[in-house]
């Protein structure tokens, strides 16, 4: 029997890429550093955000979002778990997240003059919001109360409504080069919430923790995985006594500047081993 | 306390990084004990000096007292094979055959110590690029270096334009700084370092809070060194609890033990004994005053003798003990001892006194 040939593998000299694509999203903070090893988000990519109840995951991307606001990049952030009232405390403890697009997926209805209209789903609301405006950055909080609201709207089987949005986010991507900042809840023990696709179809995985244990002051922002930057490298973060965020931009700097001290004296020891070993060579061959 | 010259300490950095031994990397299966100083590593001959022994016995967890016994009974050589088998059958069980650091000096083809992987020693030059951002960032004026046979370096420094009293007593002014060390036993260590001003004693405490010991080097763990320098810094240099100390060791007398143990170490690390020390500490001079009052100190026990009270202070002590390691007094003592010296002066003015344990009595 003739089978016919196939290849679907392309050298890469074959596919040609904008190079525009190349450039990342950047906010010019010290947040873009850790993203990417030349700085930025990466476009059309797909960042997952974890960390414990409290250690301020959603303020830590929403500030983010509003630095990548003001570079003049268009952004959304679409709650999934924080009502209205909820979001205005945020505006309050931060005034410049007001200018920010927020999608309220709780009781969102499809004829708002109607108070008797049928709602959207979850779903239904935010790809239709994603299909008409072509945002570069959106936070999605949180995928695990995405898949729940759903899941109670359309009866749909959670797997499958996570397929589809693991499909959607890709569908994206390529659409409008939109990169997510997908926040998901781990439990006290640092557990994942949720199914582990996530974790394997994303760009990288970016982790808030707290320094010493839960609710101590000093917390900080690191990746276990990303394919653009560098991992276990922490970003520390705080409040101040007036509640603003502050980036201990001078630790990071000060922590990478160490990482090469650490290298370099690793080198050194290898180096020095390296001599050695020529060394007993050369008296053990001449004697 | 006079500042070593930025030049002398150029030439410090680049003694320190070139004498610092060869970290080789190993297990103790990789060192065959050939005899009393002889070793093979990784099939490499190799003298041993007598601190490399000590190590490998600890290691091995060998009593010292072993191998003068050992020696008694079967003689040298068998000890050393004796030893070696030992090591043997320790190493065929893999927790014992952890991993090792051995500082070897290949160009004359000795090994200088060996140090347990659990404590990472930096490179010399890794040390002092530490160091330095320490130094020029509080303006720190270098007043000791020291370099010992296995490469371990110290730093003191002091902060001259600082000075703090200590209450209310009379010619206690001291400025301070830092002590800072490389070594195999501690990593990298930092102290306080105390310079009293009325005599120039200078003084190491390693006991107080502000100290910090990394005995791996991270980005956290170089942030919190440098945290606890800023800590320091932000209170001129005085320790946490020093002047309270200072005050309780003012009005505390030194015990015989007290005084029997500062004088038997300053004896150990100069080799001056009885009459040479007492300027220092009036031991003979102490004794002499019991003997005449009926006791005859040379049969109290060491419980008793901590229960003797002397006409010394515990600042007075702490202050002949300095002042031995900080001044030239025409004894050789290199800087490696005075600084063992100024640790151990620290160490007694942070201990609780031993008269601290008396209880005045209605009866």
């Amino acid at each position: 029997m003739n089978k016919k040939h196939i290849n679907l593998a392309k050298k890469a000299a074959e596919i040609t890429i904008d190079p525009n694509l190349l450039i990342n999203y950047d906010a010019g903070t010290h947040i873009d550093k850790i993203f990417s090893f030349e700085g930025g988000l990466p476009k059309s990519s797909n960042y997952m955000v974890t960390g414990p109840p409290g250690v301020a995951k959603s303020t830590f991307v929403l500030l983010y979002l509003a630095q990548l606001q003001q570079a003049g990049y268009k952004c959304l952030y679409v709650s999934s778990e924080m009502n209205r009232i909820d979001m205005e405390r945020y505006f309050n403890r931060f005034p410049e997240l007001r200018e920010l697009d927020i999608l309220y997926l709780q009781g969102l209805r499809k004829d708002p003059s109607d108070p008797d209209s049928a709602y959207f789903h979850p779903s239904e609301a935010f790809y239709l919001q994603m299909e008409n405006n072509a945002y570069d950055i959106v936070s999605l909080d949180s995928i695990a109360e995405f898949i729940e609201s759903e899941h109670y709207f359309s009866e749909q089987s959670r797997k499958a409504i996570e397929k589809q949005l693991i499909d959607k986010l890709s569908y994206f991507n390529a659409l409008n080069h939109t990169s997510f900042l997908l926040i998901q809840q781990v439990t006290k023990s640092n557990q994942f919430f949720g199914s582990n696709r996530f974790k394997h179809v994303v760009h990288g995985m970016m982790e808030l923790d707290y320094e010493d244990g839960e609710n101590s002051l000093n917390r900080f922002v690191t990746f276990s995985k990303n394919r653009s930057g560098k991992t276990n490298q922490r970003l520390y973060y705080f409040f101040d006594k007036t509640g603003k965020l502050i980036v201990d931009e001078k630790r990071y700097d000060e922590d990478l500047h160490t990482d090469k001290q650490c290298t370099s004296d690793q080198e050194k020891l290898e180096k020095e081993n390296a001599l050695f070993g020529n060394w007993v060579t050369t008296v053990n061959g001449n004697s | 306390m006079k500042t070593i010259s930025h030049n002398k300490v150029m030439e410090f950095k680049s003694e320190a990084i070139n004498k610092q031994p060869l970290r080789v990397k190993g297990t103790m299966s990789e060192l065959d004990l050939v005899g009393y100083d002889q070793v093979e590593l990784k099939g490499m001959g190799l003298k041993m000096t007598e601190t490399a022994r000590e190590h490998i016995w600890k290691i091995l967890r060998i009593h010292k007292s072993m191998d003068k016994l050992l020696a008694d009974t079967v003689g040298e050589k068998n000890r050393d094979a004796f030893i070696n088998t030992i090591r043997k059958a320790k190493v065929t069980d893999g927790a014992n055959n952890a991993k090792l650091l051995f500082l070897v000096d290949h160009q004359n083809q000795i090994l200088k110590g060996v140090v347990k992987d659990e404590i990472q020693l930096l490179g010399n030059d890794t040390f002092f690029s530490l160091a330095e951002v320490i130094i020029d960032k509080y303006g720190l004026d270098v007043t000791g270096l020291s370099l010992g046979d296995e490469g371990q370096v110290n730093i003191n420094a002091i902060h001259r334009n600082k000075f703090w009293e200590i209450g209310n007593l009379k010619d206690e002014t001291f400025n301070g700084g830092v002590s800072i060390s490389n070594d195999y036993q501690g990593g990298m260590q930092l102290s306080s370092f105390l310079n009293r001003l009325v005599c120039s004693n200078g003084l190491i405490a390693t006991k107080f809070s502000d100290t910090f010991k990394m005995t791996k080097m991270s980005p956290k763990n170089v942030h919190q060194f440098y945290s606890s320098v800023k800590n320091l810094a932000a209170r001129d240099f005085k320790p946490v609890g020093f002047s309270e100390k200072v005050i309780k060791a003012h009005h505390t007398s030194a015990s015989l033990r007290e005084m029997e143990s500062a004088s038997k170490f300053l004896t150990t690390l100069s080799g001056v004994r009885d009459s040479g020390l007492e300027k220092w500490v009036p031991l003979l001079a102490t004794e002499n005053r019991f003997r005449e009052h009926g006791v005859r100190t040379g049969k109290l026990s060491a419980a008793k003798k901590k229960n003797a009270r002397t006409g010394t202070t515990v600042w007075e002590l702490v202050n002949g003990m300095t002042h031995f390691a900080t001044h030239d007094n025409g004894i050789h003592l290199n800087q490696i001892k005075r600084d063992e010296i100024q640790i151990r002066a620290g160490e007694l003015l942070c201990k609780d006194y031993d008269m601290n344990n008396m209880v005045e009595s209605p009866f």
